[in-house]
């Protein structure tokens, strides 16, 4: 296979397994603000639970019933500017769920733009590591406006500010964008940015996490070394708005390129999902943007993985089985904060999978048919002509 | 023993080896520094070991040594909050620490990290503030090297200030918003609450400007000044800047990075801090070394030969770590004539440079000359640095802590369900943070001196 028909940035040099039909799997959502994050008490929450306790029990239900994954969503901030609430960091506490549990994979949603591209490529390694290969990154590209107010740029340093003067209302430091969550707006200059940020940046980090190769701690007493320096890479990046010169910090991971999850609600990240992600999650029910991604399935193009997001009362087999036969390979549950109970995830779950577990004995790449992640840089080793840095991604964006 | 305990409460902090060449791999014993199965391992000996917290570095860049990768030390580390939150749940009491620069994170992302580790642990978390302004680790993130060197300990303050008004929001709900020099934000918080108001605060540098930050901020100072007269000089000129600041000297720790060496008799035991010194610098290290003193390349140094006849230049050979020598000329003069009067190779000379474990003895010893360092107030504690990954404090746990017990310097038990701040017996801050009912005023006291 040449780097010309390369189908997704975790499957270079390699072909593509998933296109053999994968599993059917089903995922959970889970919102960490429903934790008792809000008492400070000894003992966690009001029932003696500790979030972590709590938190556990939840994924370990899911684990138990056949879930392939679960997802924890994360926000910088607040969904209401006048609410607070108290949400984990996802990849922290996905951090802490790998040794907690045995099978489930562990999908860490991440924004992008007001996120260092460095901290979120070892956070996922670690993860990665700690889970011994089932960690997964949900990057959403950083398109919230509350979220950029949060880090005071805007977008990316280059948000025009007003004289302090005037800089006194609600409205945040930088004026053009609005106070809250609303986000960008009609700002289509913006969100091109922060699209092609949120680019640079899986390009940035699919470098980090290939930077080390799997050999290349080498203990070689008689030489003194360590290392071998010629299996270690820089990420050597220099993207629209920022550039990563070295290697990762962190030696690579059991999974090397953990998979990455790709969130669309709209067309305009279609591009970014087709090139970048590993698994697209979409709303079941639409159409526009299920038709464009089955399309490119059929005509057996790289597509990623298509799940659809439902709500979990929803899920029942019968629509599972329709919306197998529309093409996704996947479901993503969403309960509702009532469902959102070791018990009832447990009962809805396992009665979607049948029983049958879909978690892993390996990694998540291997429990959601993803081909294994080869190193390009090993890869090249055996054959020099190929072009590492020649971008790991199928197609430009823009 | 008298009635009176002569003695005062040791603290006791395990520091995960680091990427430096204290760090012995070499060792047939030695195992993997990025696998969990390691720092799990080192976790539950410390807390075997009633430790009062873990500390782990922070990795930033890897090192360069002559414009390539620093390849003769242990190398990789994890993400250093995630690997923390992963042993938050395979731990119970110990409390996790981790270095977090102020120069390439935000405030309200690192304070949400700290946050929910603060949270899943159960109030056991602890941030080492540091600073890392230079262009080397500035590659590495969006912003390159935007911040100037006299203006670190400004944005680390600043940073500190708005994380801990991003630690309150979460109890009270307000919506943070800062206009400072470094940081212009507004956010409605979404970050769980910490069951000791906020994380604890170390601090670990040694300037001026550090020093000041840390009258001001610092719960637990890390600190190179180890033991002696210099350490106790430390120890009274940090103490005695604290009233100025209106704190009490039992709300700063002061908590040396020392080493150890253990034997069945105190021979045995200098011998194996002799062995594992030379462990520490093999022939290749030893070039390494000299390479930074001398401030340029020394390819083909023999180093069973003699030191390097040329005298030191003014250059940066190394990056990503601090080491200075503030006259290499004088240094190099030095260690040529010692060389020359003991007959030591180039080698041999790093190797009786390098500095010898702190303590050496039996395990009897060691605890003794502990107890007895804090009790002369040349600290308040340690930060225990082993030179093996993952057994380096195995033994230590094994034979000098039940010493320490035995001389009533250190506790017999954890408090249950004690944050990591009451487990140091640092007061709760003004701020009204340590807000556990039924745990408050809890002093480290309480569990020392307890009969073994």
């Amino acid at each position: 296979m040449t780097a010309s028909s390369l189908p997704t940035a975790s499957d270079a040099f390699d072909s593509p397994s998933f296109d053999e039909s994968p599993r059917f799997t089903v995922a959970v959502s889970l919102d960490t603000t429903l934790l008792g994050t809000a008492s400070a008490g000894p003992l966690g929450t009001a029932s003696g639970q500790t979030p972590l306790r709590e938190l556990t029990e939840l994924v370990r239900a899911a684990e138990d019933a056949g879930a392939v994954a679960i997802t924890l969503r994360d926000r910088l901030v607040a969904a209401e500017p006048d609410r607070a609430t108290h949400g984990l960091d996802a990849s922290i506490a996905a951090a802490a769920l790998g040794p907690l549990t045995r099978g489930i994979g562990l999908i860490a949603e991440v924004p992008s733009a007001v996120s260092e591209p460095f901290h979120v490529a070892t956070a996922l390694q670690t993860v990665d590591h700690a889970s011994l290969g089932r960690a997964a990154l949900l990057l959403r590209p950083g398109l919230d406006g509350a979220e950029h107010d949060a880090v005071g740029r805007w977008p990316l340093h280059e948000r025009p500010r007003p004289a302090p003067a005037v800089a006194n209302q609600a409205a945040a430091p930088g004026g053009p964008v609005a106070d809250g969550a609303q986000g960008t707006g009609d700002a289509p200059d913006a969100v091109a940015a922060v699209l092609r940020d949120a680019d640079d940046t899986l390009e940035a980090i699919t470098r980090l996490w290939d930077s080390w190769e799997a050999d290349a701690v080498i203990r070689d007493v008689a030489s003194g070394r360590f290392l071998d320096r010629e299996r270690i890479h820089d990420a050597d990046f220099t993207g629209e708005r920022f550039s990563i010169q070295g290697a990762s910090i962190t030696p690579r991971s059991p999974q090397g390129r953990p998979p990455v999850v790709l969130r669309v609600d709209g067309p305009e990240l279609l591009p970014l999902a087709r090139s970048r992600a590993d698994v697209v999650i979409i709303p079941a029910d639409d159409a526009s943007l299920r038709d464009p991604l089955v399309a490119g399935r059929e005509q057996h193009q790289p597509t990623p993985l298509l799940w659809a997001e439902l709500p979990l009362a929803q899920a029942t087999p019968e629509r599972l089985a329709e919306l197998a036969s529309l093409g996704f390979s996947g479901v993503q549950l969403l309960p509702t904060a009532q469902e959102q109970r070791p018990g009832t995830l447990r009962r809805a779950v396992a009665a979607l999978t049948a029983g049958a577990s879909h978690a892993a004995s390996g990694t998540l790449r291997s429990a959601l048919g993803l081909a294994p992640a080869t190193n390009p840089h090993t890869a090249a080793r055996h054959s020099p002509a190929s072009h590492i840095h020649a971008d790991t991604k199928e197609d430009s964006l823009v | 023993m008298s009635e009176t305990q002569p003695f005062r409460p040791v603290h006791l902090v395990a520091h995960f080896p680091g990427v430096n060449n204290t760090t012995v791999w070499q060792d047939p014993s030695a195992g993997s520094q990025i696998d969990f199965s390691s720092f799990e391992h080192f976790a539950k000996t410390a807390e075997r070991g009633l430790f009062d917290y873990l500390f782990l570095a922070e990795g930033l860049r890897l090192r360069e040594q002559k414009g390539a990768l620093h390849d003769l030390d242990v190398a990789g580390r994890p993400h250093t909050v995630a690997i923390l939150a992963a042993l938050a749940g395979v731990t119970e009491h110990i409390g996790l620490v981790g270095t977090l620069t102020a120069t390439f994170n935000e405030p309200v992302d690192l304070a949400r990290q700290l946050a929910t580790l603060d949270a899943l642990s159960g109030g056991r978390a602890g941030w080492n503030v540091v600073t890392s302004p230079d262009a080397f680790h500035g590659g590495n993130f969006r912003r390159g090297g935007f911040l100037p060197y006299e203006e670190r300990y400004e944005r680390a303050a600043e940073f500190v200030e708005t994380a801990k008004r991003v630690w309150a929001s979460a109890a009270d709900g307000e919506r943070v918003s800062v206009d400072g020099k470094h940081f212009q934000l507004r956010a409605t918080p979404n970050l769980p609450l910490s069951p000791q108001g906020h994380p604890v605060i170390v601090q670990a540098g040694d300037s001026p400007a550090g020093r000041d930050f840390a009258s001001q901020h610092a719960e637990v100072i890390f600190t190179r000044h180890g033991k002696d007269e210099a350490a106790r000089a430390f120890y009274a000129d940090v103490k005695g800047r604290l009233a100025g600041v209106g704190r009490s000297e039992d709300s700063l720790l002061i908590l040396p990075g020392v080493t150890f060496a253990l034997g069945a008799t105190q021979a045995q035991a200098q011998e194996q801090a002799d062995a594992v010194a030379r462990a520490q610098v093999s022939g290749a290290t030893a070039v390494s070394i000299l390479e930074q003193l001398w401030g340029t390349p020394l390819d083909g140094l023999d180093p069973d030969g003699p030191l390097p006849s040329c005298d030191p230049v003014e250059g940066t050979v190394r990056f990503g770590q601090v080491r200075h020598h503030k006259d290499p000329q004088a240094v190099a003069d030095a260690w040529r004539s010692k060389a020359q009067r003991e007959g030591l190779s180039a080698r041999e000379l790093v190797i009786s440079t390098t500095q010898r474990a702190s303590f050496i003895g039996t395990p009897h010893q060691v605890a003794l000359q502990l107890a007895e360092s804090v009790r002369d107030r040349a600290s308040d504690g340690f930060v225990v640095v082993p030179h093996l990954i993952p057994t380096g404090l195995d033994e230590f746990v094994d034979t000098v802590i039940p010493e320490l017990q035995d001389l009533g310097a250190f506790r017999t038990e954890y408090q249950p369900g004690a944050t990591l701040r009451q487990t140091l017996g640092l007061p709760q801050e003004a701020d009204g943070s340590a807000r556990r009912p039924g745990l408050a005023g809890a002093r480290t006291e309480d569990f020392a001196g307890a009969p073994a």
